[in-house]
């Protein structure tokens, strides 16, 4: 594989247990590689373990077997300290509902990552500033999530996901909650930020619009 | 932002929940001051009094009873001892200084005392070392010779009223009150609650209880009014000896027939020497007319029961405060299940556990100390709030700003007992934050952010 390799999964496997005590495994030896700069969208059924493979991606799920190589450092060989704080230098998450944290301004939900990764407040905030100026939200920096539209929250999500210049960008049914001409508006802009930060990107969606416009694509639950 | 910030953040967007459980803090830890203060007040104030008078002289009794009737002008006085011993005592070489008291009339309320102006000398300490300060004015006009001419008849008096026959004793008696000088010294809480200034008129009434007394038909002068002394004297009216026993109503009670004499209810005594004291008072004490109590071992007698209170009272107080504490962690622990999602987000944008576990143990302790912080200013507001009630029931003043100081052994310095307070809040509400916060800890990041169904 080439050094510019951002992300190479290699048999990936993971079981829930049902309530009746029965193992379902969801994931079953998964494996691909996302070039750096590179983006892929995971589609399959529901329940077919869409969310669990972002997850592990995510290292917020562990697999039952394995592995899971980020710029070359194997996210579950870290201590779960370690990979909180490596999720925060190199992994965005953007979340289906956005998941904005309420209490919290939009700058401040923007901020978040750079805080936990360890960054000042100070420098957090100036840069959390700067990427809402950017997509169009200085005004709103002092909002709170429930005082923005629907657009607005989710460009604060995507940049939330994407200030700390991630390696890995992961989008969770990034258009689910928009409307047509939002939903577009957001792919472009993730895109484009994709590209700024030189991010690999992996969506996941069930939407066939969606799943055209990307090259690489994985069918999960059903085979690959 | 930082954690600090996340936990205000935290708290703020639940301000009801907030301050309801630090307002339950609050009440335990006010409760906690409240007491700590008061009990080191009344212990300071009671020992200092005892110190500040070093032998009380007065009638057989109880030796509780004349030294809370003397010292604090609580409860009835315990009778009337004869003024002879008295002198016996000025005139002792052992003695520094006798200082008669004689009590049982009041003025609106507060107690009035027949004396001399030895309490206005150097040598006249209720405390240690401070003697009393004449903050307006100048002190009553005493005239030794007409007490003595005064007693002298008064003596005659008592003798002829033991005779079967009084009438025919051919003793002569004739009116002084034309003649006394009369004037009073009041204490700073008497002259600021009842407004007088000097050169007031003054009518004492007899009798301290109430209800049964009747007017004299004679005026006072008030002549000087007291610096504050946070004891029992600011609340008292000083007047002559010679004026109080001039006045023919004291005259018929304070006779003691048996004796020939005339009463009096107490005297001070400073013995020249500290060792006099300890060598005196069995020697009073052998005498069938009088007692002899040492106001400091009499207040410690009475520390030691009423500090038995004070610890029970304490400790159902800090059950409060670690009730009200645990009530934090509680509050905090309900809301977890609702807040599990929003713990989920912050661990998915890259929150240790560790963090998150300091942010719920932070706001546990944040409220508790907000709390106790409240608190224990609200303690001292409530004894400044029954400063003047605690004055008229328990004889001292409390000092609401006293310093409070909590010995942690003989190696460390005293800490304000606030300190204490406030580390103990911290540790307990750490520990049961611990409870939330395990639970934030242990979350399932996964499972708590899937969307809301």
């Amino acid at each position: 594989m080439s050094s510019d390799t951002a992300l190479v999964v290699e048999g990936v496997t993971k079981a829930w247990r049902s309530p009746s005590g029965t193992d379902r495994r969801v994931l079953d030896h998964v494996g691909f590689v996302v070039e750096r700069g590179s983006s892929m969208c995971v589609t399959g059924g529901s329940g077919s373990g869409k969310t669990t493979l972002l997850h592990i991606l995510a290292g917020l799920v562990n697999p039952d077997a394995g592995s899971v190589i980020l710029g070359g450092q194997s996210l579950f060989t870290l201590g779960e300290a370690a990979r909180d704080r490596f999720r925060a230098r190199h992994i965005g998450y953007m979340f289906q509902v956005f998941n904005l944290v309420g209490m919290l301004s939009a700058m401040e939900n923007v901020a978040l990552p750079l805080v936990f990764a360890g960054e000042s407040a100070s420098s957090a905030q100036t840069r959390a500033g700067a990427l809402l100026e950017r997509l169009g939200l200085s005004g709103k920096s002092d909002h709170r999530p429930q005082a923005l539209s629907v657009g607005e929250q989710q460009r604060v999500a995507l940049a939330r996901a994407v200030v700390a210049e991630p390696w890995l960008l992961l989008a969770d049914e990034p258009t689910a909650s928009l409307d047509p001409a939002n939903a577009e508006m957001a792919l472009e802009l993730l895109a484009s930020e994709a590209s700024r930060t030189g991010a690999s990107t992996v969506i996941v969606t069930h939407d066939p619009a969606v799943r055209a416009r990307f090259a690489l694509q994985l069918t999960v639950g059903g085979g690959t | 932002m930082n954690l600090l910030s996340l936990i205000l953040r935290s708290l703020s967007s639940r301000k009801t929940s907030t301050l309801l459980t630090a307002l339950g803090a609050a009440l335990g830890v006010a409760l906690v001051s409240a007491v700590v203060v008061l009990g080191h007040e009344v212990e300071s104030s009671y020992r200092n009094s005892g110190s500040g008078f070093p032998m009380i002289v007065g009638p057989k009794g109880s030796p509780m009873q004349l030294v809370l009737n003397t010292v604090y002008h609580l409860d009835k006085s315990p009778g009337l001892m004869p003024y002879r011993a008295y002198e016996e005592l000025r005139d002792a070489r052992w003695v520094r200084l006798a200082v008669p008291y004689a009590v049982g009339d009041s003025f609106r309320g507060f107690r009035v005392v027949g004396t001399t102006d030895s309490i206005f000398t150097e040598r006249f300490t209720p405390l240690p070392k401070q003697p009393l300060v004449i903050a307006q004015g100048r002190a009553f006009k005493h005239d030794s010779k007409f007490l003595n001419h005064l007693i002298d008849d008064l003596r005659g008096k008592a003798v002829a009223a033991s005779r079967p026959s009084s009438e025919s004793s051919g003793h002569h008696h004739h009116d002084h009150s034309h003649e006394i000088i009369a004037e009073a010294v009041v204490g700073a809480t008497v002259a600021r609650e009842l407004g007088l200034k000097i050169g007031d008129k003054i009518e004492p009434t007899h009798g301290v209880e109430g209800g049964k007394d009747h007017k004299h038909e004679h005026l006072w002068t008030l002549t000087g009014i007291l610096a504050p002394t946070s004891t029992a004297i600011d609340r008292l009216v000083f007047i002559s000896l010679e004026s109080f026993f001039g006045i023919e109503d004291h005259q018929q009670g304070a006779l003691l027939p048996d004796s020939g004499d005339v009463g009096l209810s107490a005297a001070i005594v400073y013995p020249a020497a500290a060792t006099q004291r300890a060598i005196m008072l069995p020697r009073l004490n052998k005498r069938s007319d009088i007692q002899a109590v040492s106001p400091s071992e009499v207040i410690r007698g009475l520390l030691d029961i009423v500090g038995n209170v004070d610890k029970v009272l304490l400790l159902e107080a800090v059950l409060a405060v670690i009730v009200a504490v645990l009530g934090t962690a509680v509050a905090i622990y309900n809301l977890m299940n609702e807040r599990l999602r929003e713990i989920a987000i912050l661990r998915a944008v890259g929150a240790r556990r560790f963090q998150v576990l300091l942010l719920v143990v932070g706001e546990s302790v944040f409220v508790a100390s907000l709390g106790a912080i409240a608190g224990l200013a609200a303690g001292r507001g409530l004894i400044a709030a029954v400063s003047d009630r605690v004055a008229a029931t328990a004889g001292f003043v409390p000092d609401p700003l006293a310093y409070v100081p909590v010995s942690l052994g003989d190696s460390v310095p005293a800490v304000p007992f606030e300190v204490i307070t406030l580390v103990a809040v911290v540790v307990v509400s750490a520990i049961a934050g611990l409870l939330p916060a395990a639970k934030a800890y242990s979350a399932d990041v996964a499972r708590h952010l899937a969307p809301p169904t």
